[in-house]
């Protein structure tokens, strides 16, 4: 069955339920309806109003719903009753008090990650030769190299800043268009248009591999190679670390590339922060948004599905591990 | 009374271990066009608590149990013949029947429970297979009542152990509800994948 997030952007909006559907309204105009069988999760930017049946209704279905401010911070969640599955969560407690799987599974995540930025730096070399991109994929094999022999976590995470180092300083080079400021990766807060573009991408992205953590049966707060940190779904964090170049890098440079996404679509804050518009963010989710129904192939399974539930099939092969079916976490590789 | 095994758990280890175990042991559920369909049939069923049709008196959704057997559950119709005091279940199926076998020891599952409860032998049951629009007769020998306890006992020890049987693809997972989450050709896969380091 397919299925959408729905995520209400309008400020002010009213969401309602009604009959086997949810309904949401601005200023008495009627925004969008949509049946409750196609919601996968809801997604509210800022002061969206839901009425407790509304919520009732979808914490039934076992639909959850998250909370970001209008520029996308996340807030929190609604999520319905944990699913009975203790024996999973106490198998991911367990592990977690284990170094060695702890170390496995970290060194498994930042590999997916480290392997995946190597790609889509080749996949613009393969078109046209760059010293700066040939220097970095060498930089990023090389990190990837020393992770394969490190036999501590800290070793670990100092490959996987090497390589993310060398990832970022060759990112400007396949920006092809406008005329931005990228100097490197800024979180917080973020000080160029690129930087708020990956930002928000990695927002939803991590709140999605929060859905498919809790639906496989996870705690998303307790994870391997992210410390527990207060307030960070760390096991989410984990899972995402793979998807970041496809899902968000790659998207972010195909908006930006095409100009789909322009300068006159952010605005700029004190402090120089950047941050998309009211009508730049929604292009940007509902770009994202197609991109994660989009169909790619599994490297160890060989058959088709979508982003979407990628995130929940690798979700489901984490628990796999955890509960000792398989011998090792397989991340998601690109080709 | 301790824990009683649930009386679907049974039909459900015989036809899958590791459906079995999914859904009762980690507490997974799905729907699949197939559940939906049987789903609607039964709530059909269970329309009336008790109604009589020419001599027979039909008792809707009765709950079972035995204490010897240490199972529980409900039978969808229960009959009574008023001429012959004859009392036995029908249990009601989609399909043509997915299962001779799993079926046969659902219905003599609910025969021991109504046994144990009145004290009085059941001899035999039947099944309604939906699509057909059949009663199969089933007769409650020594084999399947055999069987059936040992199945009980298999469903006990699976419960106690916690251990998740090996999962194996064959093609009666196309039609089982939780083949996404079970993943049999997946986990095949898995087992022999390696990371490259490359």
């Amino acid at each position: 069955m397919k299925m959408s997030t729905l995520y209400v952007l309008q400020e002010g909006a009213y969401l309602r339920k009604e009959g086997e559907r949810i309904k949401a309204t601005y200023d008495k105009k009627v925004l969008l309806e949509m049946p409750l069988i196609k919601i996968e999760q809801v997604v509210l930017f800022g002061p969206v109003q839901v009425s407790t049946q509304a919520l009732t209704e979808l914490l039934k279905r076992g639909i959850e719903i998250s909370f970001l401010s209008k520029i996308g911070k996340y807030r929190g969640r609604l999520q319905p009753p944990f699913s009975k599955n203790s024996i999973l969560r106490r198998a991911q407690y367990a592990a977690s008090f284990d170094s060695q799987k702890t170390l496995l599974l970290a060194k498994a995540f930042i590999y997916g990650k480290l392997a995946n930025m190597r790609t889509v730096l080749r996949r613009t070399l393969r078109e046209k030769h760059s010293d700066i991109l040939e220097k970095s994929a060498r930089r990023i094999s090389a990190a990837i190299k020393g992770l394969k022999n490190s036999a501590r976590i800290d070793e670990a995470r100092g490959r996987e800043g090497e390589g993310t180092s060398a990832y970022f300083y060759a990112f400007k080079h396949l920006i092809k268009a406008g005329d931005y400021d990228f100097e490197g990766r800024e979180r917080r807060p973020p000080t160029d248009p690129i930087n708020a573009l990956l930002s928000l991408g990695y927002v939803l992205l991590t709140n999605d591999l929060s859905s498919a953590c809790n639906i496989v049966g996870f705690d998303s707060y307790v994870g391997y190679l992210h410390a527990d940190k207060y307030g960070k779904p760390a096991l989410a964090l984990d899972l995402v670390e793979e998807w970041r170049p496809a899902m968000v890098d790659l998207l972010v440079l195909w908006l930006i590339n095409k100009r789909m996404i322009k300068a006159d679509d952010f605005e700029v804050a004190m402090g120089n922060t950047y941050r998309l518009s009211k009508s730049g963010l929604a292009k940007f989710v509902q770009a994202y948004e197609k991109k994660k129904k989009t169909i790619i192939k599994h490297p160890v399974f060989g058959y088709k599905a979508s982003y979407q539930r990628c995130f929940e099939l690798q979700g489901r092969i984490l628990a796999k591990f955890l509960l000792g079916e398989i011998h090792s976490y397989m991340p998601f590789v690109i080709k | 009374m301790g824990d009683l095994v649930p009386i679907s758990a049974l039909s459900e280890y015989d036809y899958c271990p590791v459906n079995c175990y999914l859904t009762y042991v980690q507490g997974e559920s799905r729907e699949n066009p197939y559940t939906v369909e049987g789903k609607i049939l039964h709530a059909r069923v269970h329309k009336k608590a008790k109604t009589k049709q020419d001599n027979v008196i039909q008792f809707r959704k009765v709950y079972l149990y035995s204490e010897k057997y240490g199972i529980s559950g409900f039978a969808d119709l229960v009959e009574a013949q008023e001429k012959t005091s004859q009392i036995y279940p029908v249990e009601y199926k989609r399909g043509r029947g997915r299962s001779w076998r799993s079926d046969r020891l659902q219905l003599c599952a609910q025969a021991l429970c109504l046994e144990e409860m009145l004290g009085q032998k059941i001899p035999f049951g039947y099944i309604f297979y939906a699509s057909s629009g059949r009663r199969e007769k089933v007769e409650f020998d020594k084999t399947l009542r055999v069987h059936t306890a040992e199945v009980i006992d298999k469903v006990r020890r699976l419960f106690k152990s916690h251990q998740k049987p090996e999962p194996s693809y064959s093609s009666k997972c196309n039609g089982c509800s939780l083949k996404p989450i079970c993943l049999p050709k997946e986990t095949a896969k898995l087992k022999l994948a390696e990371i490259s380091w490359r």
